[in-house]
């Protein structure tokens, strides 16, 4: 049977009763000081947003015991050896991601979603958008520096690992800079290398 | 300390939220090499889900 991934940490125990989605049992496959979180499945999860969402609350509840790496949506191995070889092969990327992570946690700033009234219609317009978006993200970076360890730019935004316990202060730096922080989300953005 | 994390936004943010939600899930995280197993289309789909549930949203604040 498949396994699925949720995530990856430093050795820990999971509570007896801690499920993936489908309510499968999760278990906790260990080489030396990491485990991989893992579930059985009979297939990859069906790709939409409740299952999605199932995923993440999966994942969260999972964080709030410790820090981790959570996994991409759908990472499916063939079998729990595929999981071991994986542990082996990676542990020391794997180690320097939960290192340079640490106890922190994710912060989405998201562009403005722009709907069809909304919408700028001239070249200058939006290109002014564009140039008050920067100012603001800048200004949120001078606001929020020393609480900001990394940042990464996404496909919808930019992503900043912040101190857990910074958090409230860093979303209310972002309201200052007329932007909306979104979290905390685990550190799916800096879970890869680079 | 405290370790609770946010749960799922409520509708107030949940449009911006699961656009963050989907630009992490399908696009963050560590990768098992060459396992990941969204096809393409699957990622398509998941994207037409959320255009859908956007406008659900649009629809009900508007009224």
């Amino acid at each position: 049977m498949s396994v699925l991934l949720y995530a990856v940490s430093a050795a820990r125990t999971l509570p007896p009763a801690a499920t993936g989605l489908s309510g499968r049992q999760l278990r906790a496959i260990r080489n030396e000081d990491l485990v991989a979180i893992i579930a059985c499945c009979d297939a990859a999860p069906p790709a939409d947003t409740a299952h999605a969402w199932a995923y993440h609350e999966v994942v969260n509840r999972l964080m709030a015991d410790g820090p981790l790496l959570p996994a991409r949506f759908g990472s499916l191995a063939a079998d729990e050896r595929e999981i071991e070889t994986m542990l082996i092969a990676r542990r020391d990327e794997w180690h320097a991601s939960l290192a340079r992570i640490g106890d922190r946690v994710e912060y989405a700033v998201s562009a403005p979603a722009i709907d069809d009234e909304d919408a700028p219609d001239t070249g200058t317009g939006y290109m002014e958008r564009l140039l008050s978006r920067e100012r603001r993200d800048r200004q949120l970076e001078e606001l929020a520096g020393p609480l900001v360890r990394d940042s990464r730019r996404t496909a919808h935004g930019i992503a900043y690992l912040v101190e857990r316990d910074a958090g409230g202060a860093f979303v209310a730096h972002a309201g200052a800079a007329g932007l909306t922080a979104v979290g905390p989300w685990p550190p799916y953005s800096f879970a890869s290398a680079a | 300390m405290t370790r609770a994390l946010a749960t799922v936004p409520d509708v107030s943010v949940g449009n911006v939220a699961l656009i963050d939600l989907l630009d992490r899930l399908l696009q963050g995280g560590i990768v098992i090499q060459g396992d990941i197993t969204l096809s393409a289309a699957e990622i398509d789909l998941v994207k037409l889900d959320l255009r859908v549930l956007v406008a659900a949203i649009d629809a009900v604040s508007r009224r």
